[in-house]
């Protein structure tokens, strides 16, 4: 299901136009950027949490050139989710 | 900052930035995260834009164990979400470290890096390897000085004969020469008796604080007798008498000052005391040494004969004051004279026990007869053959123990000389199998006790205790030269140690040879084998 399903199935589901329902997601994903930019962890019931995390720096191997790389740190989104979807899942 | 923001709070800052209703972003909230739920639960992956994509992954089926009862379970497969943010997302979120780039490494560095940590690691392995090993290897001397003061007193013993030999058939400078070479072979063995061995055991007690005064002891014995009795019959040999004190008096002095000084003063003053402790020793069978001792009396005995009748080359036996000097001494009494060899040892002991009192009476009668007729050949009275077994039982139950023994240690390994011997010699023989027993094992047992290492490279069996300070990794290093061979160790004692990490102290353990398992500590395999094993049994643990 990519975007424009979505957008559909929730616009007939709240009974509103599909472009209500796109502004909305977008506001949604900027709301995200900010508060997950903010190493804040958005948790959303029943469905799960966005976890912003804090990646050290490593170093690797290229498997192809036997290069070592130092990878420098990085703060990654990570989706959690919740034990009912989980659960709901099985 | 690491707050959690709940429905409500994500439903202010979205109807804020949109401008609608909270009751509007609600509901949209809670029909989109439904929404999406509700196809991930029916088996669809969500794209959702600028958010990111979840994805189902199927886990598929695998057996694992409880952690509280350790039962083993079966996670059933299932399927997982897996999320991965869109790249405008990810890239926000990461604007703090957005500057910073993969760089590739330069090899120098990283080795020196590597060298470095690894120097510093080895070095601490070693110093901890150096405290275990002061402890341990005391451990493993001390069985083995049980068998090594028996067999080091014998030589001292052994070695008399030749000088006196010399004595007899050439001049009191060769004599002189002899002392010097037989030091060569003598000080070895005081000199590591005595930082190993605990020997006072065996010491009579007498003579407790002086280590390698008694060594040498026994050979005092051996010269007095034949200074007495010879003395009678022949008149040069009282000359060999005082030469032959020489010898026994500067291995005395090797322990304490490496320079030779053969002065013939104290000589006999030494030889009495000495002889004293040797005889009252020898009534009690109890020692392994004392078979021992009086086996080489009568070989000592023999030597003052051939004045007489021998002549054989000298320079042989000097350089060689092993087995094969008894050896030939022999062989040469063989071809001269092979009846009369028991008769004249049995009658210097006999005389030997006048001294001592111990003996019954009625040998005088013998002993007067040999004394009259110079030699008493084919005057072999029931006494005399008394004697001569009795000292032969005595022989054979010493080299039948240490033959035990050996056969216990090592299954025959190093037994198989000394037999071969055996079976040579004839009955009047004793001292050369006893010698040649004692002669090769004494080697071993003293590089043995010097370097446990090579025990264990050898096939030997090595026990060790556990304590708090020494466990299993420890021994290891200290064995096998790296800890990682732990494994094996616990594969070898696994009856005894259920949990390699928690070996209750004082458990005695087996330390294989390190051939059964391959270990090699400069090997890469092998130790790369090793840690393969230690993940396992790790595993098998959790």
């Amino acid at each position: 299901m990519d975007n424009k399903e979505l957008i559909d199935i929730v616009a007939k589901r709240m009974d509103r136009s599909p472009r209500d329902v796109a502004k909305l997601l977008e506001a949604l994903s900027t709301t995200l950027i900010e508060k997950c930019g903010g190493l804040d962890i958005v948790a959303i019931p029943g469905f799960g949490s966005f976890e912003p995390k804090k990646k050290l720096e490593r170093v690797t191997v290229n498997p192809a050139s036997g290069k070592k790389m130092l990878i420098p740190p990085k703060i990654s989104l990570t989706f959690k989710p919740s034990t009912i979807l989980k659960s709901r899942l099985r | 900052m690491n707050t959690k923001i709940t429905l409500p709070e994500l439903v202010e800052a979205l109807s804020n930035t949109t401008h609608t209703t909270k009751r509007v972003c609600e509901a949209f909230l809670k029909t989109l995260f439904s929404t999406i739920g509700d196809t991930l639960v029916a088996g669809d992956n969500v794209k959702v834009k600028n958010i990111g994509s979840f994805k189902l992954i199927n886990v598929e089926a695998r057996k694992s164990v409880n952690v509280n009862t350790g039962e083993e379970i079966e996670i059933p497969s299932h399927a997982k979400i897996t999320f991965t943010p869109d790249k405008i997302i990810a890239e926000a979120i990461n604007r703090p470290f957005a500057n910073f780039e993969a760089c590739v490494l330069s090899d120098d560095l990283d080795e020196k890096e590597l060298e470095r940590l690894a120097s510093t690691e080895t070095e601490e392995d070693e110093e901890e390897e150096q405290t275990d090993n002061a402890a341990p290897t005391t451990d493993n001397v001390a069985p083995t000085t049980a068998s090594v003061a028996p067999i080091v007193i014998t030589p001292p013993p052994f070695n008399p004969p030749t000088p006196i030999q010399n004595t007899d058939e050439q001049i009191s400078d060769t004599v002189t020469e002899n002392p010097v070479e037989k030091e060569e072979p003598q000080p070895v063995e005081p000199v590591e008796q005595e930082p190993i061995a605990p020997t006072p055991a065996e010491i009579p007690a007498e003579k407790e604080t002086e280590q390698p005064a008694e060594p040498i002891a026994p050979p005092v014995e051996p010269i007095s007798q034949p200074a007495e009795p010879v003395a009678p019959p022949v008149e040069p040999i009282s000359q060999p008498v005082e030469p032959a004190a020489q010898p026994i008096e500067a291995p005395i002095i090797i322990p304490s000052t490496p320079i030779v000084v053969p002065p013939a003063v104290e000589p006999p003053a030494e030889a009495e005391p000495s002889a004293q402790p040797i005889e009252a020793a020898e009534p009690e069978p109890v020692q392994p040494q004392e078979p021992i001792t009086p086996a080489p009396t009568p070989a000592t005995t023999e030597q003052p004969q051939p004045t007489v009748e021998e002549t054989t080359p000298e320079p042989e036996r000097e350089i060689k004051p092993g087995v094969r000097v008894v050896k030939n001494t022999y062989s040469d009494d063989d071809e001269s004279a092979p009846e009369e060899e028991p008769t004249r040892p049995r009658k210097r002991r006999r005389f030997d026990d006048e001294d001592a009192d111990d003996r019954p009476r009625r040998h005088r009668s013998p002993y007067d007869e040999f004394k009259s007729t110079e030699y008493g050949r084919n005057r072999h009275s029931f006494g005399i053959g008394f004697v001569w077994g009795f000292i032969f039982a005595l022989v054979m139950c010493g080299v039948g123990a240490y033959c035990l023994y050996i056969y216990n240690k090592d299954g025959w390994t190093s037994g198989n000389g000394p037999k071969a011997a055996v079976a040579d010699s004839i009955a009047n023989k004793p001292a050369v199998p006893v010698d040649s027993v004692i002669g090769n094992p004494d080697e071993e047992m003293d590089s043995a006790a010097n370097m446990p290492d090579d025990k264990v490279a050898s096939n030997k069996v090595v026990y060790d205790t556990i304590t708090s300070q020494k466990f299993l990794t420890r021994l290891a290093g200290k064995y096998y030269g790296n800890r990682v061979f732990w494994v094996y160790i616990y594969e070898e004692n696994k009856s005894k140690i259920k949990n390699p990490n928690n070996v209750r102290p004082g458990t005695v353990v087996v330390i294989p040879s390190a051939a059964k398992y391959g270990i090699d500590k400069n090997n890469k395999e092998s130790v790369a084998k090793a840690k393969r094993k230690e993940a396992e049994i790790y595993g098998k643990l959790q």
